[in-house]
């Protein structure tokens, strides 16, 4: 049978009629409405990144929880807490150092650490020794030492100070000055207290301190 | 028999439905919605399946997923009706579980009754008859009728929608209408 002949038998035709028939009074739905506003794509891209965020937010706070209470396993808590680290605590680090420093109090310093002034009698800064450069240390042992322990005690470049024993020519018996000025910081106390056995008791003021150093290494 | 403004008009109204335009999406609503209510009555008439019901669900599924729809619009409108079409099996399925549970059929049948089924529907009782008649017959039978002639679907458009060959629609329709025949002795359906 042709479709055009089916869709026209007479047993069809007030079902036809009743089939075109416009419903009448009727309107889209609210609900209706509401279900395809809230499917439109723009919606559905903010549900996205609302929900994205509030996951990320939830994981972020949930993981290092997890982590802390040693519910994770081992590794993936390892992996938790280095990802805490550079998320979280290096960041903050950073901007506290970035902040302004509030100027520390001053802390008592050990009586040990006080450098001792070498004597005290007035200073004097222009050599006393003809020397066309301004020696700071020589290459005797003994010179080395002195420098070292002064470098420790004064924490600075001793420069003046060594100028100024030089200027008294305490410290240079032996007489023999590197050409080189050398700045070496050595701190080996060790070293310092053979000094002192070696060089002997030259200086009052410097023995003092190398007593004090002595009564450290003790 | 088309629906008014298909296909090539109501083009615009789908492009602009899935884009969000809320007024391409009345536009293919008042389109489609008085073939397919007049599908539906029919269909739920004297089921006990309240036909508002099932045309809510179905228009409520076309505008969450009408986004995700891919095709013309010629497609649409069997899309359209294979969402009616299985909103309505879940709406009879839902009913059996009411008669299974309440135990006494004729109890569950009429709990429909006060529903959207029998009231409202202005039709001839010529109408009413052969929709009876057409709703009497085998499941298949009836769905292909029902589509063909209140859907306005064409026989492809309807093998698609039931997920059967042309040939097989075509058989369908033939034999349902024989049979309609046959039962209505020669009346013409009035």
């Amino acid at each position: 049978m042709d479709d055009k002949d089916f869709l026209n038998d007479p047993i069809f035709k007030n079902l036809r009629k009743f089939a075109e028939k416009e419903v009448v009074n009727v309107r889209l739905d609210e609900d209706i409405r509401e279900a395809f506003r809230s499917a439109s794509p723009k919606v559905s891209k903010a549900k996205i990144f609302r929900r994205s965020i509030y996951s990320v937010i939830g994981i972020t706070i949930a993981l290092p929880t997890l982590s802390y209470a040693h519910v994770l396993p081992k590794p993936i808590a390892k992996v938790v807490e280095k990802a805490t680290h550079v998320v979280i605590v290096d960041p903050i680090r950073a901007i506290t150092s970035d902040a302004p420093k509030i100027t520390p109090l001053p802390t008592p310093t050990s009586t040990t650490s006080i450098p001792l002034s070498p004597s005290p009698q007035p200073t004097f800064t222009s050599p006393a020794t003809p020397s066309s450069k301004p020696t700071i240390a020589g290459s005797h042992e003994g010179n080395e030492h002195s420098e070292g322990n002064h470098q420790e005690s004064g924490e600075h470049s001793s420069g003046k100070h060594q100028e100024e024993y030089q200027a008294k020519g305490t410290l240079q018996e032996n007489g023999e000055h590197s050409e080189k000025p050398s700045i070496s910081g050595s701190t080996d106390y060790h070293s310092e207290s053979e000094h002192k056995s070696d060089s002997g008791s030259n200086q009052e003021s410097h023995s003092e301190s190398q007593e004090s150093h002595g009564s450290e290494e003790e | 028999m088309r629906v008014a403004g298909e296909p090539d008009d109501l083009q615009w109204a789908l492009t602009a439905a899935q884009d969000g335009d809320e007024m391409g999406f009345e536009a293919l609503w008042r389109a489609h919605n008085s073939h397919l209510t007049r599908f539906l009555q029919s269909r739920a008439y004297g089921s006990g399946i309240d036909y508002e019901e099932v045309l809510a669900d179905t228009w409520m599924s076309v505008a969450r997923d009408v986004k995700k729809f891919t095709g013309s619009i010629g497609d649409f409108s069997g899309w359209l009706y294979t969402i009616a079409r299985n909103r309505f099996i879940d709406a009879t399925r839902r009913r059996d579980r009411q008669i299974k549970a309440s135990g006494d059929i004729q109890e569950a049948f009429w709990i429909p009754s006060s529903t959207n089924t029998e009231r409202d529907f202005e039709a001839s009782e010529g109408v009413k008859e052969i929709i009876t008649k057409i709703n009497s017959l085998p499941e298949a039978q009836a769905e292909v009728l029902l589509l063909r002639v209140v859907g306005d679907r064409s026989v492809e458009e309807t093998a698609k929608i039931l997920k059967k060959s042309a040939n097989t629609v075509r058989v369908l329709a033939h034999r349902g209408l024989t049979t309609l025949r046959e039962e209505l002795g020669g009346d013409d359906g009035r």
